[in-house]
């Protein structure tokens, strides 16, 4: 998945659970405080039932020992005071019981209780006063008495009322608030989840075309293995057969020439015998040119059991001691490192070194004594300039070949790697050109590198860079 | 020549090529020994000899040879299956059977000594050499070695 796509959907999807817990918060408190004002509702019906039933109880009283004693019927003290007293005293003492949470209300009450204790004394007294002077007394009394405990009723109402006002409003705030911002934010969420939605589509159609293009590749790809695996086999088999079939013609060329000489000795003119030769010769040099085409096709195909650790520093060894009567003809003086082991074909390592040498020797300058210098380098592959990014982790060992001899112009550096290229004509030094090809080749197959550097009348100097182990 | 007299049939050649056959004939001539071979085209005649079937019937006129001078590379039967098949008959299996072949490759010389070959020849590229290989054959097959009676 591409980054920022990654990175925009965890935004959204950040933002829709931000605006989603919000609004269940506020959606909390909106319930909460509905809640609240259904019980504090509750709680006023409730203080005012019992504060009008206190005040119902009061008055009923009174309008029995009223009613006592205009007729002097005891049926009037019926139930009689004491009981009443005992009835208010329970309301009483149910209000008390709900609104202790209020201390004005409590301190309210306070007063209520001394006023009801009066009022409860008047009313003992109301029932056994037979004076009309003394109840005349007793009815103002009670009426001062009544009209403070209605003060301190309305009083406590008021208080009710406001606390309910106050919820009132903070529930019609909340309320106001509560449908916009639930509207807002699942708009919100329902539009993040609309672009995530129409997001993720998009990717995985993206998703799906990139793995299709990618299985297309895959199976062009293969399909080009598979074709360049056939063209090298026919290639093979094309050098195989072209080096056979073309001896065969060759071979003939020069026995009938030869035959030709040997039967005809004595009626050839001497410049026929002469053409003869040159004939012959040239047919030898195509017979060589052709052992080398099929030593080419031949060399670097190595056979993944044919690969081994190599000591390097033997082989070398091996490779100089073969060389040595060639490099005591030139003189040559041979410095060589201690060369690692290094994973490869060890035929193919011997013909490479052979190679490398046996032109330092051909090459070697007449006018000084012929001095080879071998070095090497372990390297990380990151550290080397031809090795691919793929390849930085492998180590390599870089093989420096140095020599004194006549040298090349570095334009031709790249030249000299190909088959039957030649810097010199024949007459000058002999050969094919096929040794620095064979060289290349080799290197390649080894998953190595190989880099001429020439300096005209000076020396050359090939380097080649071979991984420290195969690849399975 | 204490083997085999001269001037008797000892050698049978199969190669495909006339231009060969008739460079051989030469070579062999050459060395005075010419009256010893005879040819035949291809391995399929080889074997058809060598089991005295059609024309070679005649046990006379077409004895079997000492030893046989074999090309890899032939129409019909190759010498490769040629060579199978002599390596693999019990009788036939004791005449010595060298290769004479354009190959150089290094699995036909690895193969045809698995199959039993008892010399792998590359070609001579000159008819000076072609001679010298007729006369040291003679030599050492006739001179030095000491073949097996074929009649018992």
């Amino acid at each position: 998945m591409h980054n920022p796509v990654q990175r925009k959907i965890r935004l959204g999807f950040f933002i829709a659970f931000s605006v989603i817990i919000a609004a269940s918060f506020f959606s909390y408190l909106v319930t909460k405080n509905l809640l609240d004002n259904a019980t504090r509702l509750n709680h006023t019906i409730e203080v005012s039932k019992r504060l009008e039933t206190i005040i119902k109880q009061l008055k009923d009283a009174e309008a029995a020992i009223r009613g006592f004693n205009l007729t002097k019927d005891s049926a009037f003290l019926h139930p009689d005071m004491g009981e009443r007293s005992n009835r208010i005293a329970n309301e009483y003492a149910a209000l008390r019981h709900i609104t202790t949470d209020s201390q004005r209300q409590q301190r309210h009450l306070d007063t209520l209780k001394t006023l009801l204790d009066i009022k409860y004394k008047q009313l003992k007294l109301g029932a056994h006063s037979d004076t009309p002077n003394g109840e005349k007394r007793s009815v103002t009394e009670g009426e001062k008495v009544m009209d403070r405990i209605e003060q301190k009723v309305d009083d406590m109402m008021h208080i009710e009322d406001t606390q309910l006002h106050e919820k009132a409003e903070l529930f019609r705030f909340f309320s106001v608030l509560w449908v916009p911002v639930i509207f807002i934010s699942s708009l919100v969420a329902i539009l993040i989840g609309i672009y995530s939605y129409v997001t993720l589509t998009k990717e995985f159609k993206l998703q799906l075309h990139i793995e299709s293009k990618l299985k297309s590749y895959q199976r062009d790809l293969q399909q080009n293995i598979m074709l360049l695996n056939k063209s090298n086999q026919e290639l093979e088999q094309f050098a195989y057969v072209a080096s056979h079939d073309l001896q065969e013609p060759l071979r003939k060329i020069s026995t009938f020439s030869d035959r030709l000489q040997i039967k005809y000795r004595d009626q050839l003119p001497p410049d026929a015998s002469q053409l003869l030769d040159r004939m012959v010769l040239a047919v030898s040099r195509m017979r060589v040119l052709i052992n080398d085409l099929l030593m080419f096709s031949r060399a670097g195909r190595i056979a993944p059991e044919s690969i081994t650790e190599v000591d390097m520093s033997a082989l070398l060894q091996n490779v100089l001691s073969d060389l040595e009567v060639a490099l005591q003809e030139k003189n040559a003086v041979v410095h060589a490192a201690q060369l690692p082991v290094i994973e490869g074909n060890i035929t193919n390592f011997q013909q490479l070194f052979q190679n490398l040498l046996t032109n330092a020797i051909k090459f070697a300058h007449t006018g000084r004594q012929l001095e080879i210098n071998i070095s090497y380098q372990i390297l990380n592959g990151k550290d080397i300039t031809v090795v691919k990014e793929n390849r930085w982790d492998e180590q390599f060992c870089r093989i420096c070949i140095e020599d004194n001899g006549i040298g090349f112009d570095q334009a031709y550096a790249e030249r000299i790697f190909l088959i039957f290229q030649r810097l010199h004509g024949i007459s000058e030094y002999s050969g094919t050109g096929i040794g620095l090809a064979i060289c290349k080749k080799i290197v390649d197959s080894h998953q190595g590198f190989i880099q001429a550097y020439g300096y005209p009348n000076k020396g050359a100097t090939f380097v080649i860079i071979l991984p420290l182990k195969q690849k399975k | 020549m204490q083997n085999m007299p001269a001037g008797k049939f000892s050698i049978l050649i199969a190669d495909d090529d006339a231009d060969d056959r008739e460079m051989l004939k030469a070579a062999f001539e050459e060395s005075n020994i010419g009256h010893n071979i005879k040819f035949v085209e291809n391995g399929e005649e080889l074997l058809r000899y060598l089991k005295r079937k059609g024309s070679y019937a005649d046990d006379l006129r077409h004895p079997l040879p000492q030893i046989i001078l074999l090309d890899l590379n032939m129409p019909k039967k190759d010498g490769r299956e040629a060579l199978k098949e002599i390596k693999t008959d019990n009788y036939l299996k004791r005449i010595p059977v060298i290769v004479l072949t354009t190959s150089q490759e290094e699995k036909d010389v690895k193969k045809s000594y698995e199959l039993g070959v008892n010399s792998f020849i590359i070609k001579p590229v000159t008819f000076r050499k072609l001679v010298e290989f007729t006369q040291t054959l003679w030599k050492y097959w006739f001179e030095f070695v000491e073949l097996p009676n074929l009649h018992t």
